[in-house]
Formats: structure tokens, C-alpha cells, sequence
């Protein structure tokens, strides 16, 4: 009885948790600025700014996924179908950033999993928006054509999104392996030689990059700093 | 119509809203300190004679957008140098809004378009050039902080935005050449 509660209590929290998460990256988006607005001209230059202003790609990522959202809304409750082909190019085009930002992305970017987790949580919710206005026989046909082709590059943001996750997730892996490592070092065992904690980590054999079998971590780095 | 200076694309073809503009815009984006950019021949000039609308700015700045649409114009000026990337944006619309609306205008405006961004500061009103100016203060950003401050004015039947963004370290020098800017505003 009690184990079935407990059960029932941490399905809640993790409902709970999930939700936040979404409504904490559903925020971000805020109120969008729609095409009759005086400043939405300006507000997407604002956007534009703000991302070459920044140099971090996981922040350029989020701001994409934010300006995607910003963008589905505004399509979602359009009035005026002669906005919806250049809202919907915008939409392709925040889409398609955000998964070239993800595709430069490598395993260095640990701990930005959660960021990362938020981005493909939205982009999932975006997809099923997206799939079920391309259900909706009411809209014309190019405005349909158009959504499919967000759902294109919506799915090779979600696979690029995917892969960053698994890359995140292994290198924080690694990183803790590498801590644990350290602390194994200082714990008294100065005497002995673990071989190279990344290699360590990855699998790779000691040594085997250079051919010598007794490779070390020091042996290696200076071996790469003369070549 | 008579444009000149650097700017891309045509600005000719994308700014139809000087057809009825009154209003003399002279933007002078320098860091020079109280030089006319009327008098200053150096700075490249982006100008309509007939219409009444003008920029000067000098050599590291460049028009990089403008768009206009029902009367309202936009364009986004860049500065790049090896120091500083400062960006600037300016809406020009075509009715005379009371200072309320201007100011909720311009925190909408931010609060939908930065990303991640913290609650607009109106940070204060100054008198520049004859002009009551209100400024708003807002920072955005989650690992890379972009500071923002926009001057908000109506004038002869026009209301004005402008939007300055900079990173951190180079905001504080940004905020003196938007002073500078609004100092030069010249009208006829």
C-alpha cells in the first residue's frame, strides 16, 4: 500500500517536474509580436541582433527554439492567410538554424544537457502542433506545403538535438569517470599510475594513438605538442 | 529622391515612407565628441534632400536592414570594429504617440523579442535637443548577457524608437554614442 503511494507520489512529482520544464521554455517565448503590430519589424531585427551578439552555441540554439516558438504561435492564431507564407519561412528558418547549431556541437558542451533536454521537449511539442495543423483540411494547399516543410526541418532539428543530447550525456560520463579518478588519486594512491583519465574513459587503449605500448598521459600530451 | 552612402540593399527602394515624411532624421553615430555631422564632410551620408530624412554616420557603422511597411520604418545600423559589436535599430512611425503609449510600446516591443530577458527598466527621462526623451533599460540573456537601452520621443507627428544592444563590456561605450545620436537629431 505504502510502496503503490510512494509510486503514485513520484509519477506526480515527475508530471509535475515536466511540466514546469515545459512552462519554464514556454515563458521564454513570451507574448509574441504578430504582423499588424507598428514594431514587428523591429522586433525580429531585435532577434537577429540579440543572436550575433551572442558567441555561445547553446544559447544561439535556445534563442532559436524561443524565436520558433514565437513564430508558431503567431501561425497558430493568424488572422490574415497572406501572412502565413512568410511567417512559416520564418518558422523553416529558425528551425533550420537550430539544428545546424546542434550539428556544430560537440561532446564539450557538458552540462547543458538540461538546456538541451528543454530545447528538444519544445521541439517535440512543435512538431505535434505542427502535425496537426498539416491535418487540417481547412487550410489552403500551399499554407499545408509549407508546414510540411517545417515538419522537415523540425525532424532534423530533433535528430540533431537528439545526437547533442547523447554527445552531453556521454562527456558529463567522462567527466565524472575523470573526477571519480582524481579523487581515487588523492585518496592515497600517489604510488600508482592510472593510465590517461580520457582515454580511460573512452575505452581507447593506452598508448595505441602513438604505437608505443607504454604511452602515458604526460608521454602523450608532450608527443602532440612536438608534432 | 537623393541617396547616397553605404547601405545595403537600396534603401531608395525600401524606404517609400519618406514620400511623406516632415521630419529631418540626422543620426550621427560617432565618437567624436560635439562635431556637427552636418559640418563633418568625412562621415559617410545617407540622405534624402527632397524628403526630409538623413543619417550621417561614420566609416565603421553600416545600414545592414531596413524595411518599411504601413508608414513604419525600420533599419538596423551595425558597428563592428575589433573592440565592439553595437547594434542599433530604429523605428520611425508615423503618428505622434503620448509618452505612456510610447513607453509600453518600447517594453512590449523588448519583452517580446529579447530572449530570456529580465523585467524593462524605465531608467529615466532626459531633456535632449529641446526633446523629452524616456529611456528603458533591459538585459537579456542567459549565459551571455546582451544589455539593451532604448530612447522612446514623439515630434512632429512621428514617434521614435531606438534601440541600442551591446554585449557587457562594450555597452557602457555604446550608451555614450546613443547620446551622442540623440544630441544630433536635427529636424526642419
Amino acid at each position: 500500500m505504502f510502496k503503490r503511494s510512494l509510486c503514485a507520489f513520484l509519477v506526480l512529482l515527475l508530471l509535475l517536474l515536466a511540466g514546469t520544464a515545459w512552462t519554464a521554455a514556454e515563458d521564454l517565448a513570451g507574448t509574441p509580436l504578430t504582423p499588424e503590430d507598428a514594431t514587428y519589424d523591429a522586433g525580429l531585427f531585435i532577434e537577429d541582433a540579440q543572436f550575433e551578439l551572442a558567441a555561445d552555441p547553446v544559447e544561439q540554439a535556445g534563442m532559436q527554439s524561443v524565436y520558433a516558438e514565437r513564430r508558431l504561435r503567431v501561425i497558430e492564431e493568424i488572422e490574415n492567410p497572406s501572412d502565413m507564407e512568410a511567417l512559416l519561412a520564418g518558422y523553416r528558418e529558425h528551425e533550420r538554424k537550430l539544428w545546424r547549431l546542434l550539428e556544430g556541437l560537440d561532446g564539450a558542451n557538458t552540462g547543458q544537457g538540461s538546456a538541451l533536454a528543454l530545447m528538444a521537449e519544445a521541439c517535440e511539442q512543435r512538431a505535434q502542433r505542427l502535425r496537426a495543423m498539416s491535418e487540417n483540411s481547412t487550410l489552403p494547399e500551399e499554407a499545408r506545403n509549407g508546414i510540411n516543410q517545417a515538419l522537415e526541418n523540425q525532424q532534423m532539428a530533433m535528430v540533431k538535438l537528439r545526437e547533442a543530447l547523447t554527445n552531453a550525456q556521454q562527456a558529463g560520463v567522462a567527466v565524472q569517470e575523470r573526477a571519480g579518478q582524481e579523487n581515487g588519486k588523492s585518496d592515497g594512491n600517489a604510488g600508482e599510475t592510472p593510465g590517461p583519465p580520457a582515454e580511460a574513459a573512452s575505452g581507447q587503449p593506452q598508448g595505441s594513438a602513438h604505437g608505443s605500448p607504454q604511452g602515458s598521459a604526460s608521454g602523450r600530451s608532450s608527443g602532440e605538442k612536438k608534432q | 529622391m537623393r541617396f547616397t552612402g553605404r547601405s545595403r540593399p537600396s534603401i531608395s527602394r525600401a524606404l517609400p515612407f519618406v514620400m511623406t515624411a516632415v521630419a529631418v532624421l540626422v543620426l550621427c553615430v560617432t565618437s567624436c565628441t560635439g562635431r556637427s555631422p552636418v559640418q563633418d564632410e568625412q562621415d559617410p551620408l545617407l540622405a534624402s534632400g527632397e524628403d526630409g530624412l538623413s543619417f550621417t554616420y561614420p566609416d565603421d557603422w553600416v545600414v545592414v536592414k531596413e524595411t518599411s511597411r504601413n508608414g513604419i520604418a525600420t533599419l538596423q545600423l551595425d558597428k563592428q570594429s575589433e573592440q565592439a559589436a553595437v547594434k542599433l535599430i530604429v523605428t520611425i512611425l508615423p503618428v505622434a504617440l503620448n509618452r505612456d503609449e510610447l513607453v509600453k510600446k518600447a517594453a512590449e516591443l523588448l519583452e517580446s523579442s529579447l530572449y530570456s530577458v529580465q523585467p524593462v527598466q524605465q531608467e529615466e527621462e532626459k531633456e535632449i535637443s529641446g526633446r523629452r526623451i524616456t529611456f528603458l533599460d533591459a538585459v537579456a540573456g542567459d549565459k551571455e548577457k546582451v544589455l539593451t537601452r532604448t530612447a522612446v520621443f514623439a515630434d512632429e507627428g512621428r514617434s521614435y524608437l531606438l534601440t541600442m544592444m551591446a554585449r557587457e563590456d562594450t555597452f557602457f561605450t555604446a550608451i555614450a554614442e546613443l547620446e551622442q545620436i540623440l544630441n544630433s537629431l536635427v529636424q526642419d
